[in-house]
């Protein structure tokens, strides 16, 4: 794929994936995810995203909700171990607004007390609705019995009891650690001049200076494999087989990612869903994956076994 | 249980211990290759992908790229891999029973 790329005096990577499409995508994409979290910050990546929405210094809430939606566009984010992503995708003669929202939200977001409290609430509400889908949360938990004591095993969501302390100013303690414009890229996919896109972002960011900023993270500890059996009042059993995997850096992850597809990639041919489903119907489902993070990895293999009758007597 | 998790030691060890015949290999990179080329026809995907890998390793390999790595597998090497990564003993489980 051709791409363009440009770095701001600021310090801010700019890249773009030209396209002949009539939508575009465009955002920020932050080194900063859960694992980056101190220890009394647990859920704060997440939350930043979710209060990203929330106001600015020029902005309420229903103004930054409105100002894409009103040209039939979208805004959208998410957070994971090693970054939070903000991104829009719109018509593309719509550009320069999806540009200077986003570096308002990024960069201006002041976090009021008042909306805190009424999101703590709403990620509170989505903890609860994660602990009831045991088949999600085992792959949290999985993650966690992986890399034992080390921030890459957190939940993403955190804890109510952390969440319900969270003010303005440790919100605004952790934007102002990793929000930094040599800590990100802005993205841009769509059929747009380079040149105007450069032209746009920097303008929007005239008010955002260069800071040295690059995160640093400690790798996890030694693995030492571990078993366990949690009793769960569910009818169904969820079981998760794996170990470490390679980081996104090494030489040997293609092979890796080879060998997971055939073993419980997506397609009904896989070696296990051939073996398990197919000729012994033993599981509604199972698949294997491969996550590859910047300094290690996680393989891991899900079954949802079929509990036959005389196993529930 | 038991049932299930016999049979995905045994698939594991298959592929720890059996080499890929040059046809085996050769579909198996074929079905690849396609799925990543059908998954490619996404550009909300594309677009977030290109973000991941620009911030983190300051550079977008295209799905050739990718499609070249893929191609250039050999049945030894995925095999040095497999008993790296499914080696029994480095394995954890988690049960919900």
């Amino acid at each position: 794929m051709h791409y363009n790329q440009h770095t701001l005096p600021n310090g801010l990577r700019i890249i773009h994936a030209p396209s002949l499409s009539k939508v575009a995508y465009c955002g920020y994409a932050v080194d900063a995810g859960t694992r980056d979290e101190q220890e009394n910050e647990q859920g704060m990546a997440h939350f930043v995203e979710h209060l990203s929405f929330k106001g600015t210094e020029k902005r309420k809430a229903w103004h930054i909700i409105n100002r894409m939606e009103n040209v039939g566009g979208d805004l959208n984010a998410y957070t994971n171990k090693e970054e939070t992503v903000i991104y829009s995708a719109f018509l593309t003669e719509h550009f320069p607004r999806a540009v200077e929202l986003l570096t308002d939200i990024v960069f201006h977001s002041t976090f009021p007390q008042r909306e805190i409290d009424k999101e703590v609430e709403v990620v509170i509400d989505e903890i609860k609705l994660y602990d009831d889908t045991p088949s999600e949360l085992i792959f949290d938990d999985f993650e966690d019995l992986i890399f034992k004591n080390h921030p890459l095993g957190r939940n993403i969501l955190g804890k109510p009891e952390q969440l319900r302390n969270f003010t303005t100013a440790d919100v605004l303690n952790f934007t102002s650690r990793y929000y930094h414009p040599t800590n990100m890229v802005f993205f841009v996919l769509g059929n747009l001049d380079f040149k105007k896109v450069v032209r746009l972002v920097e303008k929007s960011m005239h008010d955002v200076l260069f800071s040295e900023y690059k995160t640093i993270r400690n790798s996890p500890p030694a693995y030492i494999p571990e078993h366990l059996v949690v009793p769960k009042d569910t009818n169904q059993a969820h079981v998760m087989i794996g170990g470490r995997g390679y980081d996104a850096y090494s030489e040997k992850r293609t092979a890796l990612y080879f060998l997971n597809n055939i073993l419980g990639g997506p397609g009904m041919n896989s070696k296990l869903n051939v073996s398990l489903r197919e000729r012994k119907a033993l599981v509604y489902s199972v698949e294997s994956n491969l996550t590859s993070y910047t300094d290690t990895g996680v393989f891991c293999i899900y079954l949802e076994p079929i509990l036959k009758m005389w196993m529930l007597v | 249980m038991d049932a299930c998790l016999n049979l995905t030691y045994k698939e594991l060890k298959h592929l720890r211990d059996v080499k890929m015949t040059a046809l085996q290999l050769n579909a198996a990179k074929k079905q690849l290759i396609g799925q990543i080329g059908v998954a490619s026809d996404n550009n909300e995907n594309n677009a977030l992908d290109m973000a991941k890998s620009f911030l983190h390793y300051n550079k977008f390999d295209s799905p050739e790229a990718l499609f070249h790595r893929i191609e250039s597998l050999t049945a030894e090497g995925l095999l040095e891999v497999a008993n790296e990564m499914f080696a029994e003993e480095m394995l954890s489980t988690l049960i919900y029973r």
